[in-house]
């Protein structure tokens, strides 16, 4: 039966493609067959998704009128005004992360129009702008809840700087502070059209709410909806305009202005391209990695001679092997007709092509430019691949759902023995499943018609397993239960191969190396011959052998830097520029990479160890150190002073015997992570102690949900970092005062221990998560806690939850007080330097360089645009923090939960107590003894051991605690900061 | 050959014999002083000092062997059994599977026989990157690992088993993928020697009453490889002994958790790098050459030439 069912959908389809699959005009693609529409119905109904999309929306407002006339509204003053000292008498209001502005504008006839925002970007964020949008206090779509106001950046220069090999390095961006005047529009829209929105007659409220960075906002512009000529229609309005007959080129690198920051620029050794010198390295391309997704954008300015038509043509390649790619053409932010709306651009391999702009025949388009300065817009759009997407999103959500309703039946562990009957849980199983089918194969084969390999191309293969997998899945609906993890929520399953070919239709990567404007000339390509290629790779392949070096006077100090090299470069780029300029002294620091710090013991028993290293591991400057090799900065005499800019907790682990022998460099913390949208579907409230966390854990589980605690970590061994927040959360001493017994057994010391595996034996918790970012992405676990590398993951490699989720402060423990203890270990990196430095002096000079306020937040800075986002900087210095590029509502949380690092005590012997809790847990959790019995067992081998190594650093003698070993406290350093302060002036 | 024994019988030893052997013997006794000699000796001089690789080392006699054998709970009541568990069971078991498959490949042609015995051999060459990729998603902890997702599907188990973070299933795990890997050059010495037994010995043995492929193996396939049994024995036992990175590459840690995992060359790896104790860590690796010397000597008894060659 179900056989038959399959068959009459497929010859449903055949019918469907056969009758209506040849046009690729908007409307073509929306239109489909019955089964597809009854089938796409079903799943958005009892999916209980709302009907109140833009896509939606335009459907109802089919027959509406366009709107008329245009009105300038100023905002209403009810709040903080900016004042731009360009123009005082601007009406403009200043905006943080959840502030709102009114507008009150009178429309006359009720109809479509285009509202755009005056808008000024005030903070140095590296991400865009985001508003809400409502009228009369509702939303008009969904989508307007999120708008984007890009930020637009300009390089800092185009006279590239040259790194000490010769080649050019990649410019800084800089967020252009101007007023701006941009319609609002969706990245997510078939192309480049701004968005309409319906608005009565009479006075209407226009509230918009400012959801991310602080920004100035201006006037509004409410405009009746314009009609974009078709290119007939666009040509007639032109024609009498002179054709231009010469040509102009612009090289991509001299872009005027792009929208994202990830935008950057790249040197192809290609011979093909301009500007190419065997073996350097020339910046010659927009790269298509950082160019390719939805409403990013590249300006270019383009000087005409006189007002006429014009040809364009573009050499670019594009890393999407199969599929075209879509940009929209706007000519001084307007696209000029509706075709230039969507300009697909073929794949050719990893070549380039030069290829003049025009429709599927190869007539190329005319444009019509002003005489002088004209804009022209490249923007990314998602093109005809949006329906499918629209498709593949909503089975997703629907799966989602479903998975859900079948939990719910099931309950959170599967009895796969039990001879499952689900239909008679849930009778639509069967129809759902269909639905799903029949839907993603309509997509598939929409999609297939734009691929040159059809549904057979590699990079639909996603699409094509998912439907397989679900086909398997139909055959028997009813034992589903037991085959859930091929629907969702594992590795290669419907749901998440469905998430991944979302991502690939989505892209549209476009490497861009010159634009062309011209006439009958058409530019010559710029393909060279493969005897060219060969002998430029050989000139490239030799120059690499020799090199100059660049030799200057003075001091040398060696700094090792424990980073990937390419930041290497940026470190050893920023020291040359600026150091000297800085400090004053012409020292010349020479910087190496440090790949495996295990070498630093090596260098150091060899007698070749530098003056400084930096990115060092938390745990290794005290274990050098103890040993003789660290040198101890409260020596210097402005020590303190310029701690005092950090967290003092960070200090304690850097800290043997009174002396303090590295500096914080960089942070690591817990943070709790949750998903807005689930934990409000499900009436929760986001946990502030653990005890909220157990209360809320119920209604997770009901749920089929689950809350991810960083002991779950995929590493048989839990390390401090993530143990001992309990440990400090319930105030428990790790050492008796003397340091020379572990505490543990101390009635705090149970109680956290206690604490920690009773979260997974009592109140079975996961106890390994393979990876909290892919279930929380999923889903499956909407809240739990994580560190800062799960914050950049989250903010860089998950577009689908963008703006759905949030962080929080770490839950605590309630102390009598009434405080919540929020302790978290934090320290990551640091700097170190050696006790046989050859010039103290001048080490502890570069160290203070390099950890200032406005190093820090500059290295920062440019890690982020010149690498992208995943490269974002939690530098250790406060001052850094506060102009740290992320958003301000994050920055904040980041920022009051600097306040509370709290770091384990060191001791020689923390390496065994660090192992002996972790120990403690595995015994508790997987073989169920008692905390206690297991406290006492292992609290022996941490005293024998730290007796041992006492003894070995002459603190015990002949089992006689001859001196005290010292255990610095957060107190302690507060203090030794504040008494400093006051002597500083 | 029966030339060449007469010329050196005859001739009488004279100078320009021996300082030819000399140099012909140089390089392999540079190259044996240099990377195999001088370290131990070192090796053996550090056990006797405390050096924390950053200062100097300081002479204390054998302090570390007596810590080593009084104090050091976790070597043991841990190291020391688990090592002799891993061992006794790998060791052995390795060597006989390694005879068992050389045997069973020297029974089928030529083309078939290079291929599996590629195959059986890429394990030991792959090591520990392939532990890593394989056999920790084999074993992974959550529902995904093929080992738990069989389990459940057959209902055999309720929960996801923690193979790798459970001291009580990783040493027979790692006794697997040592068995897995265990195909190593012993292994390959014994294939060759098979293959390199006289035809006409096993038709003589058969002439002479023999009747079965049992009676084949014991009385003329083992006896006339016994230089390549050795080989395989020796090379067992030291690979054995030295292996440490199964646990580590299966947990992702040094130590493994409760030490369930721990072997002499983890412990030492564990005082030399995560404790800074190098003259310790020397001593632990002297008393594993001694241990390595003794098991060898045992195969050398065992399986040497009773002429004496």
């Amino acid at each position: 039966m179900n056989l038959q069912r399959l068959t009459a959908i497929a010859i449903a389809l055949l019918l469907v493609l056969s009758i209506g699959g040849t046009g690729k005009t908007d409307a073509s693609i929306l239109e489909s067959g019955y089964g597809f529409e009854e089938a796409f119905e079903l799943l958005r109904q009892s999916g209980n998704f709302s009907k109140t999309g833009y896509a939606d929306k335009l459907l109802q407002w089919a027959g509406k009128n366009s709107g008329i006339g245009s009105y300038e509204v100023n905002p209403e003053v009810n709040g903080a005004r900016y004042i731009d000292t360009n123009n005082p008498d601007m009406v403009s209001r200043l905006t943080h992360n959840g502030d709102s502005v009114d507008y009150i504008v009178s429309i006359s006839e009720p109809g479509l129009y285009n509202i755009s925002v005056q808008y000024l970007t005030i903070d140095r964020s590296l991400t865009a702008n985001i508003i809400s949008l409502r009228i009369n206090g509702e939303s008009p779509f969904d989508e307007a809840a999120n708008l984007e106001l890009p930020t637009y950046w300009v390089d800092e220069s185009k006279e590239f700087s040259l790194d000490r090999f010769g080649h050019e390095t990649i410019p800084r961006s800089i967020p252009v502070h101007e007023w701006r005047n941009t319609p609002l529009y969706l990245p997510m829209t078939y192309d480049a059209r701004p968005l309409m929105f319906y608005l009565n007659s009479g006075e209407q409220r226009i509230t918009v709410e400012n959801l991310a960075n602080s920004l100035a906002l201006g006037a509004i512009v409410v405009e009746g909806k314009k009609d974009i000529p078709s290119y007939d229609e666009y040509r007639q309005q032109n024609l009498e305009l002179p054709l231009f007959s010469d040509i102009i080129t612009v090289s991509a690198v001299d872009y005027q202005e792009k929208n994202s920051s990830y935008i950057n620029l790249l040197a192809e050794a290609n011979p093909d391209l301009e500007p190419f010198t065997p073996g350097r390295k020339m910046l010659n391309v927009i790269d298509g990695e950082g160019y390719k997704l939805p409403g990013q954008e590249v300006v270019f300015e383009i000087d005409a001679p006189q007002a006429g038509r014009y040809l364009l043509s573009l050499t670019y390649s594009t890393s999407k092997n199969e599929a075209p790619v879509y940009r929209s053409v706007l000519i001084n932010g307007q696209i000029p007709f509706c075709e230039a709306g969507l300009i697909s651009f073929q794949s050719a391999g990893s070549r380039y092509l030069t290829k003049t702009i025009g429709d599927i025949a190869g007539n190329p388009y005319e444009f019509f430019l002003n005489e002088g300065k004209n804009t022209l817009a490249l923007r990314a759009v998602p093109g005809p691949n949006l329906a499918a997407v629209r498709n593949l999103t909503l089975c997703l959500d629907h799966i989602n759902v479903f998975t859900q309703q079948i939990r719910r039946v099931t309950g959170k562990e599967i009895d796969t023995n039990r001879t499952w009957r689900l239909s008679s849980y849930i009778p639509e199983t069967a129809d759902y499943l269909e639905a799903y089918i029949t839907v993603l194969q309509e997509s598939l084969d929409m999609l297939a018609q734009q691929w040159p390999h059809g549904s057979r191309s590699a990079s639909l293969a996603d699409l094509n397993i998912a439907v397989k997998r679900l086909v398997s899945l139909a055959q028997d609906p009813d034992i589903l239960p037991t085959r859930l993890d091929a629907l969702q929520a594992s590795t290669g399953s419907a749901a998440e191969l469905l998430g991944t070919q979302i991502e690939t239709l989505f892209e549209q990567p476009l490497s861009v190396n010159a634009l062309y404007v011209h006439g009958e000339t058409r530019p010559e390509s710029t393909r060279k011959s493969i005897l060219i290629h060969i002998s430029e790779w050989l000139r490239s392949f030799f120059a690499t052998f020799s090199h100059d070096s660049s030799i200057t006077e003075g001091k040398e100090l060696t700094v090792w830097v424990n980073r990937p090299v390419q930041q290497v470069d940026l470190i050893q780029r920023m020291t040359d520029s600026l150091y000297g300029k800085d400090t004053g002294t012409d020292a010349d620091i020479k910087f190496s990479h440090l790949s495996d710090e295990g070498r630093l013991i090596l260098a150091k028993a060899s007698g070749t160890s530098p003056d400084v290293v930096i990115g060092l591991s938390g745990w290794i400057p005290y274990e050098l150190s103890i040993r003789g090799a660290g040198y101890d900065l409260t020596s210097f005499y402005d020590f303190w002073t310029f701690a005092a800019d950090f967290s003092p907790g960070a200090f304690v682990p850097l800290m043997y015997d009174g002396g303090v022998y590295a500096m914080p460099e960089s942070m690591d913390f817990q943070l709790l992570f949750y998903r807005k949208d689930i934990i409000e579907s499900i009436g929760l409230e986001i946990p502030e102690t653990w005890d909220d966390v157990i209360d809320i854990l119920p209604v997770l589980q009901r749920n089929g949900l689950g809350f991810y605690h960083q002991m779950a970590v995929n590493s048989a061994y839990k390390w401090f970092n993530i143990t001992y927040v309990d440990i400090a959360q319930f105030n428990c001493a790790l050492y008796t005062e003397d340091g020379s017994r572990v505490n543990l057994s101390s009635p705090e010391g149970i109680e956290a221990l206690d604490f920690q595996s009773k979260l997974f034996t009592t109140y079975s918790m996961p106890e390994q998560v393979a990876s909290f970012y892919q279930a929380f992405r999923r889903g499956t676990i909407p809240i739990g806690i994580g560190n800062f590398y799960t914050y950049v993951q989250l903010k860089s490699a998950a577009p689908e939850i963008a703006g759905q989720w949030g962080i929080a402060l770490l839950p605590g423990q309630l102390d009598e007080k009434g405080t919540i203890r929020r302790w978290t270990p934090g320290l990551a990196t640091t700097a170190f330097m050696f006790a046989d430095a050859s010039d103290p002096d001048e080490a502890w000079g570069f160290m203070k360089w390099w950890l200032s306020e406005e190093i820090q937040s500059d290295f920062g800075y440019r890690l982020q645009s010149i690498f992208g986002p995943t490269y974002m900087w939690l530098p250790a210095n406060l001052k850094a923090v506060d102009a740290m590029p992320v958003e301000s509502s994050d920055r904040e949380v980041i920022r009051e939960q600097l306040e509370w690092i709290a770091e384990p005590v060191k001791t020689p012997a923390t390496y065994m107590v660090e192992r002996g809790i972790s120990d403690i847990w595995n015994m508790v959790v997987f073989d169920g003894i008692p905390v206690r019995i297991a406290i006492d067992r292992m609290q022996i081998e941490m005293n024998r051991e730290l007796r041992r190594k006492l003894e070995e650093f002459g603190y015990i003698d002949n089992g006689q605690l001859v001196r005290p070993y010292k255990l610095p406290t957060v107190d302690d350093i507060k203090a030794e900061m504040q008494k400093n302060a006051i002597i500083e002036p | 050959m029966r030339l060449l024994n007469r010329s050196i019988k005859t001739g009488k030893p004279d100078k320009k014999i021996s300082i030819s052997s000399a140099v012909l013997l140089t390089p392999y006794v540079l190259c044996f002083s240099v990377f195999i000699l001088i370290p131990v000796i070192v090796a053996i001089i550090l056990s006797l000092t405390y050096f924390n690789t950053v200062q100097f080392p300081s002479f204390i006699g054998i302090r570390n062997y007596i810590a080593l054998l009084t104090q050091d709970a976790v070597f043991m009541q841990k190291v020391i059994p688990n090592t002799i568990t891993f061992s006794l069971i790998v060791g052995p078991g390795g060597y006989v599977l390694s005879f068992f498959l050389a045997w069973v490949l020297s029974q089928i042609q030529h083309g078939a026989r290079t291929f599996f015995a590629l195959v059986l051999y890429a394990p030991s060459m792959v090591g520990s990157v392939f532990i890593t990729v394989v056999w920790r998603t084999i074993f992974s902890g959550d529902a995904t690992g093929y080992a738990n997702a069989m389990l459940l599907s057959l209902g055999v188990a309720d929960t996801p088993l923690q193979w790798l973070q459970s001291p009580d299933y990783i040493m027979p795990i790692m006794i697997i993928v040592a068995l897995w890997s265990s195909m190593g050059v012993g292994f390959l010495a014994m294939v060759a020697g098979i293959l390199n037994i006289n035809e006409e010995l096993y038709e003589a043995a058969y002439i002479d009453g023999m009747k079965t492929r049992f009676q084949e193996i014991f009385y003329v396939t083992i006896p006339s490889m016994r230089p390549q049994m050795l080989f395989g024995a020796v090379m067992a036992i030291v690979s054995t002994f030295t292996s440490g990175t199964i646990g580590v590459a299966l947990t992702g840690t040094n130590p493994t958790p409760q030490y369930a995992g721990q072997l002499v060359v983890n412990h030492m790896e564990d005082f030399a790098f995560l404790r800074y104790e190098m003259g310790y860590a020397s001593a632990v690796s002297v008393v594993l050459l001694l241990m390595v010397l003794a098991f060898s000597r045992t195969a050398y008894k065992l399986f040497a030439d009773k002429e004496g060659s």
